[in-house]
């Protein structure tokens, strides 16, 4: 079934309600369950709104900020990873398939290994951020050539530095073999999890997510324009350099809030915007809502289904990348040969 | 051109604004996730001192379990052994300072005759090996909320009668479970994950940072601090006797191997993915010193690094006439031993295997550790 046909056959309208009540669900299976009972938990959480009691309670201070923060890290991966698709006019291009993610993820390493993050709670963010945005721009000048960012290039240069960052990233562990401490912590990190997201956390995230979101969203009409080509893009009047300098920024913020908050997700921004296209279709005006909800929603259930079934020993990027991972390779195994049939799985525009 | 120029920073700064509002707001008054400052006290140098007397390991265990009238019997039965053998052998052995050993001896009487008042229940949450372990050994089970889930599975150190009525594991998963077992006080180490402990002071839990153990007199200042915050000063001082008491014997159990001219030709490996042999930094290297084998057999010089690898090339070359190599995986090691085959100790039989977690541990434990290398030395054959 190729876009126009599920297009025809299925209102994108279904597509927002299926995504609402996934969200709805999973969310109140987020708040709702938990190992203390749920009257005694309201009761708690009421007398604390109520100003009664000051007492720990799992709803305000644990479930409710570790919901804000999936919501917001969902939300993130899915919208800068459609953006990265417009932005390079690839399917592919994902911040972790093109190593931003590497490079916000070694900036916190050095931030670790410093031990700044005790003082310095915002230096974690402000890492994660800068680190994706270098890295970014990195691999967009270096994948210029005479003026034009060539697709073939663009992809191998981000191979290229996410497996330069990576090494860079194994010899500081290396050196620091011995430190198992740290290791544990950088390990734990790494494998991106929600345990123990507290307010700190939704402070860190939230106003870069904010942000970020609120920028791609002004320049979706820029966007689509940008997917027809550089040059189409020019002649309608889009100021091209600007316009993606700042919706880099916006994947930088985004990114780095993501990567800062929960860890590495990789895989996330790559098939869910990719899917969402093929169900909503090309236009951003649509298609950023629907990555907001939609990866909230994927991200919301996910980690439901982990705590539902105690897998203690798979962390929320353990699960996505294999998930990511696996239908990657089902939709590389269903991409034609070229000068097959044009309903690819992967879109070529 | 100077108001484009305006327009055009316009969204940078008003973005940078906002968030750079919002962290200031969000984390100027939020206090610093490190945990209190750990309690460092300079060790008693009465305590350094003498004692000795022979011993099977599994009554050496039984007693750092934290069974107190045997300590003090063993102390006692430790401090005549050392009195003997300076007697027949016409050497100076050596024993407790006669502080301690009156000091344990009234202690233990105290702790068995002294009818105490009921102490209010205090519930501990140990983050940590080393702070489960002393717990044990000082309190009552019912006193200790979870363990961390590794400890449960050395069970050649804490037997599961002892363990499994403690129903609780520690797992960041849990924490609604541990709040539900409301522990009143939590002991964590300087690298306990900074969420978790937020989490933890966000319950209205005590925090307590215990050292990074690192030498001997890490344990005692560690056990002294757990003996004062569990208020369990007495038990905590009579371990701590204990422990000073029974590597003075061990001391004096190695000086009667008389292995002077042996000690250079003794090796000591740790076995990971490679071998290497541990420097000074850590506590088995520390022991090995104590025992004297230090200098070229032990590489460690004054490295910075805690081991250093060793080639099966360099490994031959020193020849050593006696292995002792530390390991998880005894059995599977065993089955590598032909490694050693090119030097003498593997034709005088002289390789044994010690557990490496027990060397590692860094609690009351250390002792097992400083018996077993002696184990290993009085059970070789040397020319």
């Amino acid at each position: 079934m190729n876009n126009s046909s599920l297009n025809n056959t299925v209102s994108p309208i279904f597509f927002y309600w299926i995504l609402a009540i996934s969200l709805f669900l999973s969310s109140v299976v987020t708040l709702v369950s938990g190992d203390m009972p749920w009257t005694a938990v309201w009761h708690g959480a009421l007398d604390r709104m109520q100003g009664i009691s000051t007492q720990w309670n799992p709803l305000l201070d644990e479930r409710l900020p570790r919901l804000i923060v999936i919501l917001c890290t969902g939300a993130s991966l899915a919208v800068s990873g459609a953006v990265m698709q417009a932005l390079f006019n690839n399917p592919l291009a994902s911040p972790s398939v093109l190593g931003i993610s590497c490079g916000g993820s070694l900036f916190v390493l050095i931030l670790f290994v410093l031990e700044w993050h005790h003082d310095y709670p915002y230096a974690v963010p402000f890492a994660a951020f800068s680190g994706c945005l270098f890295v970014l721009l990195l691999i967009y000048f270096l994948s210029r050539k005479n003026g034009h960012v060539q697709l073939t290039n663009l992809i191998l240069t981000g191979i290229a530095i996410s497996t330069l960052l990576l090494a860079i990233q194994g010899a500081i562990t290396y050196a620091l073999r011995d430190h198992w401490q740290l290791i544990q912590t950088l390990t734990e990190w790494e494998a991106g999890s929600t345990a123990d997201r507290s307010w700190r956390h939704v402070h860190m995230q939230l106003p870069l997510t904010l942000v970020g979101l609120l920028g791609c969203w002004l320049y979706r009409r820029e966007i689509d324009i940008l997917t027809l080509g550089e040059e189409e893009a020019k002649n309608l009047g889009v100021d091209v350099s600007r316009v993606r300098w700042r919706l880099f920024l916006c994947v930088s913020i985004l990114t780095g809030g993501a990567i800062a908050t929960v860890g590495i997700i990789a895989f996330f921004g790559l098939i869910l915007p990719h899917l969402l296209r093929k169900l909503q279709g090309p236009s951003h005006l649509y298609l950023i809502p629907l990555c907001i909800l939609g990866g909230s929603a994927v991200l919301t259930l996910m980690d439901v289904l982990l705590r539902f079934f105690a897998i203690h020993s798979f962390s929320l990027g353990n699960l996505s990348a294999i998930l990511g991972g696996i239908f990657f390779i089902f939709l590389l195994m269903r991409t034609p040969a070229s000068g097959e049939s044009s309903s690819s799985s992967i879109p070529s525009r | 051109m100077r108001k484009l120029k305006w327009k055009n920073l316009f969204p940078y700064i008003a973005a940078t604004l906002f968030i750079a509002c919002w962290w200031v707001l969000a984390f100027s008054h939020t206090d610093s996730v490190t945990p209190v400052t750990a309690l460092r006290t300079p060790q008693n140098p009465e305590t350094k001192n003498l004692g000795i007397t022979p011993l099977h390991r599994d009554t050496l265990r039984k007693a750092l379990a934290g069974n107190f009238t045997l300590m003090a019997k063993l102390i006692a039965d430790w401090d005549v052994d050392a009195q003997l053998l300076e007697k027949q052998t016409e050497t100076v052995f050596k024993r407790l300072p006669n502080a301690a050993y009156v000091n344990s001896q009234l202690l233990v009487r105290q702790l068995s005759t002294q009818s105490l008042p009921p102490k209010t229940i205090v519930r501990f949450l140990p983050q940590t090996y080393v702070a489960a372990s002393f717990l044990l050994a000082l309190t009552t089970p019912d006193q200790i909320v979870a363990l961390p889930e590794g400890l449960r599975k050395q069970v050649h150190l804490f037997p599961k009668e002892q363990t499994n009525t403690i129903l609780l594991d520690i797992d960041r998963y849990q924490g609604e479970k541990l709040f539900i077992a409301h522990p009143d006080i939590a002991f964590v180490s300087h690298y306990s994950h900074p969420a978790t402990l937020e989490a933890l002071r966000n319950q209205g839990i005590e925090i307590h940072s215990l050292p990074s153990i690192s030498q001997l007199s890490d344990i005692y200042d560690t056990l002294k601090q757990i003996g004062v915050v569990s208020n369990r000063q007495a038990e905590a001082e009579l371990l701590a006797i204990f422990i000073e008491a029974a590597l003075l014997c061990i001391d004096n159990r190695l000086t009667t191997l008389n292995l002077n001219d042996h000690l250079p030709h003794i090796l000591f490996l740790n076995c990971h993915h490679r071998y290497s042999t541990p420097t000074e930094k850590t506590l088995t290297g520390q022991l090995l010193n104590r025992m004297g084998l230090t200098g070229t057999m032990q590489r460690s010089s004054s490295s910075q690094e805690w081991t250093i690898p060793i080639e099966q090339e360099e490994l031959i070359q020193l020849n050593p006439h006696c292995i002792i190599i530390s390991t998880q995986n005894i059995e599977g090691k065993i089955r590598e031993i032909s490694t050693f085959r090119h030097t003498k100790a593997y034709q005088q039989q002289n390789i044994f295997f010690v557990d490496e977690n027990v060397q590692d541990f860094g609690s009351q434990h250390i002792v097992l550790a400083y018996y077993d290398l002696y184990n290993a030395l009085a059970s070789a054959r040397f020319p």
